[in-house]
């Protein structure tokens, strides 16, 4: 990454953690602004919602010119090379001289960028290397994790990081021994990636970079380890090959399992890790549900009321335990807002519930369906759940 | 910069050496609340004939009661301004109660059939206790769903993600409601924000109003080669609204209604386009030259809204 374009991811950094105390009320409006006159911030940047169109149409325009130059009756793998090297070079304008970060324009660019580099590459190994699908396979996920990986490093694009771990993962799985490799990588890289990431000398994507890295490891971790995936086969799958049946692994995936989520609880509680918290969350939801396959606790809706009201009751004491402590908090984690966290929350609450909560709608007139009932969780009206 | 105990305090927090577990607490609560409704729904569903239908409505009567009389019991006294919840759980318990009201009285519905063929009024009631409650108790989930009820009572799923994106509605009354309905919310927003009760709703209903506008005269606009409707009016009826909700945006600095309006007036001109234009490379040309005068507009329209805002 460019040092200036680490010095404004800093100096941005500093800004958005001033406007959040602006908005809870910590600092007045002056401190605020004496706050961005000492971090300026040279970037142009994007609201969310622009940032989001202008990605969203600039990759419409790159697709759009791919398929006009392979229409146009120039059909060979040199045509999504050569855009996917303009695509790297504009971004690399935009996210260099320009000074567009967080534009959409630019990320859009480096998603083109990869996209078009590895369908002409696989395209061209399998027109002229006339590979397998097996290797043809390898060769991409491999070309994705790497380009991907660039893309997080040189353009500080966080997400790109996520994609690099997980097409590595992917590439992992085609080899013989892929199960073993979702076992042990992990293991061995996010300890490593937890530990790097927590670097002040990184630039903040950078480090964001390495924590979702870290996330998606853990998660192949907890695929590989899970007793359901291990009998269904589901990593040897992703390479065709049977499933591995019981033996030693099936005993060491096991231990792992149960291990897991509690290990990254524990350690993000401790270290007020909020990414390990959230995975943690994921790991133990997904265990739980493991669990349910294999012992039957009771029927379905019993299990589901039960988890529900240990959900809640988890929570309130929680959040009793934190407030009891020495202002309102304990080993420097509190239940007491700070600083927007609980605006995503809300947004993330009001869009699920439209989605899942609202009652199916009456049939148009005509349809004689009388289907009234709860809504699938639990919506009251019209629906097919009863 | 900032005195020195609250300077101490914010870099604590930005150190990462204090951390709030509300936004997790929050989330698991959520998670809890719609696990626990949905066991009851399907209690209800897999019980039907053993349990007896008077312990059923009874029971989730109960259950719902007793949610809402805690939320009664916590509840601050009423404002028309916002109102902060006064418990962690608040805003939760009144979302279960909420939900269980209301699968009882669909359960009642179905089972007594109390209204007979006029079933589906249950939802307009549905509707009106969760706008009472949401009105109350100041939550914005249970207005955004008291809205989407009264959509359903009207025919209209707001499910979208249950749906393929060219078959939203597709029935014609169904489209016209979905149309009446999105204007009738984005009203009502409108008028919340203008007379300054309950204020802060007015995100939830013009957003979700303008949705369903644009969506239904974009589901008529995309019938043509499948029903043989009339495309065109509903194309130049979303050219016309997304344009004019566009400016509208464009001069209050509302960017996600300017977004819903720039994106409208795409499709209408794309849906114009691609009727006339035949051939492959036109239409990769169209796609490509539109895209990119696109991104040039919505940097100019950034640069513009930024400057006034």
């Amino acid at each position: 990454m460019r040092p200036d374009a680490a010095a404004a991811e800093r100096a941005q950094a500093v800004r958005e953690a001033a406007a959040a105390w602006r908005e809870a009320g910590e600092i007045d409006e002056a401190t605020r602004r004496a706050v961005d006159e000492r971090f300026p911030d040279d970037r142009v940047r994007a609201r969310p919602v622009f940032h989001l169109l202008l990605a969203g149409f600039t990759v419409l325009a790159g697709l759009a010119a791919t398929g006009l130059v392979l229409a146009a009756g120039r059909e060979t793998p040199v045509v999504p090379i050569v855009l996917g090297l303009l695509a790297a070079v504009a971004a690399e304008v935009q996210f260099g001289p320009l000074r567009r970060a967080e534009s959409g324009t630019a990320g859009a660019c480096a998603f083109l960028a990869v996209l078009l580099l590895v369908v002409g590459t696989v395209w061209t190994l399998n027109r002229d290397l006339h590979l397998g699908p097996d290797a043809t396979i390898r060769a991409a996920t491999a070309l994705v994790a790497t380009l991907s990986g660039l893309v997080a490093w040189r353009w500080g694009m966080r997400a790109a990081a996520a994609v690099a771990a997980a097409a590595a993962f992917l590439f992992l799985a085609q080899l013989p021994i892929g199960r073993a490799c979702w076992l042990v990588v992990p293991l061995v890289a996010a300890p490593l990636l937890h530990r790097t990431s927590r670097s002040t000398r990184l630039a903040p994507s950078h480090r964001t970079a390495l924590r979702l890295a870290e996330v998606v490891a853990l998660l192949a971790l907890a695929v590989a380890s899970n007793p359901w995936a291990h009998d269904a086969g589901f990593v040897e799958r992703l390479a065709e090959l049977p499933p591995a049946g019981p033996g030693i692994l099936r005993t060491l995936c096991l231990g792992a399992f149960l291990l897991l989520p509690a290990v990254t609880l524990v350690v993000g509680l401790r270290g007020r890790d909020r990414w390990l918290i959230w995975t943690a969350g994921a790991v133990v939801a997904v265990s739980a549900v493991t669990f349910r396959h294999y012992v039957h606790l009771g029927p379905l809706w019993a299990v589901l009321t039960c988890a529900g009201a240990v959900l809640v009751v988890a929570a309130l004491v929680t959040r009793r335990v934190l407030d009891s402590g020495q202002n309102k908090e304990r080993r420097g984690l509190t239940a007491e807002p700070l600083f927007g966290d609980e605006r995503k929350v809300r947004l993330a609450e009001l869009a699920v519930s439209m989605a899942t909560l609202t009652p199916e709608a009456k049939p148009p007139a005509g349809e004689p369906s009388f289907r009234p009932g709860g809504g699938d969780f639990g919506g009251g009206g019209a629906s097919d759940s009863f | 910069m900032l005195p020195a105990e609250k300077g101490a305090f914010l870099a604590r927090v930005a150190r990462g050496e204090l951390v709030s577990l509300r936004a997790e607490l929050r989330v698991a609560l959520y998670l809890g609340v719609t696990l626990i409704a949905g066991g009851a729904a399907l209690l209800v569903k897999e019980n039907l004939d053993r349990i007896g239908p008077l312990t059923i409505a009874l029971g989730l009567g109960a259950a719902a009661a007793a949610c809402l009389a805690w939320v009664a019991l916590k509840a601050p006294r009423f404002s028309w301004g916002e109102v902060p919840s006064p418990h962690l759980a608040f805003d939760y318990l009144l979302l279960l109660g909420a939900l269980l009201a209301a699968t009882d009285l669909a359960y009642i519905e179905y089972r007594f059939t109390p209204l007979g063929a006029g079933w589906p009024w249950h939802l307009l009631v549905v509707a009106v206790f969760y706008t009472a409650l949401a009105v109350r108790y100041d939550s914005r989930v249970v207005w955004s769903l008291a809205l989407t009820t009264f959509a359903a009572w009207r025919g209209v799923s707001v499910r979208f993600l249950e749906r393929e994106p060219w078959d939203w509605w597709g029935d014609p009354t169904v489209r016209a409601n979905a149309i009446a309905c999105g204007a009738a919310f984005a009203l009502v927003g409108w008028l919340l924000k203008r007379v300054g009760r309950k204020a802060h709703f007015e995100p939830v209903a013009v957003h979700l109003g303008w949705l369903l506008v644009l969506g239904g005269l974009a589901d008529g606009a995309s019938q043509s080669t499948r029903l043989g409707g009339p495309w065109l009016p509903f194309t130049l009826a979303l050219l016309a609204t997304g344009a004019a909700l566009g400016a509208l945006a464009f001069q209050l600095g509302r960017f996600w209604l300017f977004a819903m309006g720039a994106v409208a007036v795409y499709w209408a001109v794309s849906r114009l386009a691609v009727e006339v234009i035949h051939r492959d490379t036109a239409v990769f040309a169209y796609f490509t030259l539109s895209a990119i005068g696109f991104v040039v507009l919505l940097l100019v329209a950034q640069r513009r809204m930024r400057e006034e805002t």
